[in-house]
């Protein structure tokens, strides 16, 4: 009896930590930017044919902020995070930013997490391009291989 | 202990990996924080689905720009994304062991009506 009441404990632990809610908020964000603007067509294709590379991101925009945004309540509440806090953390004004994109993904640490009630946690990239071309900004570039790293260095000198 | 991993396996395969990119296809100008004029606010929910524990496909795009659209907006601004699994995405991946992993998300936004 024991051992029924704690699978199905176990049961409803794994359930409450697979889920996950994340609500990203502009609230406060103060800024002339505007999403940025994609090709249908082009992102059409790439659904199709190309998988999701965060090293692309690094090489193609001038700030990636990669946040492992920790949902303990899973299924039973969302956590609403700010962008405005998060670029702040980074150093960044709102103002500064020219365009923007938001990407999700439940990479391997997320799935792992996911078996630790209490602990899912959910990836957010969020990147873009500045105002200004000299400014380049990224976090999360520890993820990247030593070879990778080189590279992207090679290109932002 | 041996005959759990099976149940523990069943669940990483549960979990598996999803990427949705939330896009931009200018279909009307789409602003990311608060801007004048822009005082309507309106929310939709969607769904998307990944299948083969999250394999296909590999990254669903959401078009943020039509989802405000169809909210009756010709412009829009301060737009929250939301994404969570209900009890009914939650209930539909675990009965299927992962073969379809639902996931709902909801577009808060800031709009400004009239004529196209």
């Amino acid at each position: 009896m024991n051992i029924k009441i704690a699978m199905l404990l176990t049961f409803l632990c794994l359930l409450s930590a697979c889920g996950t809610g994340v609500k990203l908020n502009p609230k406060g964000c103060l800024s002339s930017a505007r999403w940025e603007r994609h090709d249908r067509e082009i992102l059409d294709y790439e659904s199709q044919y190309q998988a999701f590379s965060a090293k692309e991101l690094y090489l193609n925009y001038a700030f990636v902020l990669k946040k492992r945004i920790n949902t303990p309540l899973g299924i039973f509440s969302t956590r609403e995070v700010y962008l405005k806090t998060l670029l702040e953390r980074e150093g960044i004004n709102c103002q500064d930013i020219k365009s923007l994109n938001v990407t999700t993904t439940n990479e391997w640490p997320d799935v792992i997490t996911s078996f630790i009630p209490f602990l899912a946690t959910k990836t957010f990239y969020i990147y873009g391009q500045f105002w200004t071309e000299a400014r380049k900004f990224q976090t999360g570039v520890e993820d990247l291989k030593e070879e990778e790293q080189d590279e992207l260095d090679a290109l932002l000198e | 202990m041996k005959k759990y991993f099976p149940l523990l396996f069943v669940f990483l395969l549960l979990s598996g990996c999803s990427t949705i990119h939330y896009r931009n296809t200018n279909a009307i100008p789409l602003f990311v924080g608060p801007t004048v004029n822009h005082s309507l606010k309106k929310s939709r929910v969607g769904h998307v689905n990944f299948f083969l524990w999250g394999a296909v496909p590999r990254i669903h795009y959401i078009f943020v720009d039509q989802e405000v659209k169809d909210m009756g907006f010709v412009s829009g601004a301060n737009v929250a994304i939301e994404e969570f699994q209900t009890w009914g995405d939650m209930f539909l991946t675990l009965f299927s062991l992962g073969i379809v992993i639902s996931k709902s998300y909801r577009i808060d936004a800031y709009g400004e009506e009239g004529e196209y």
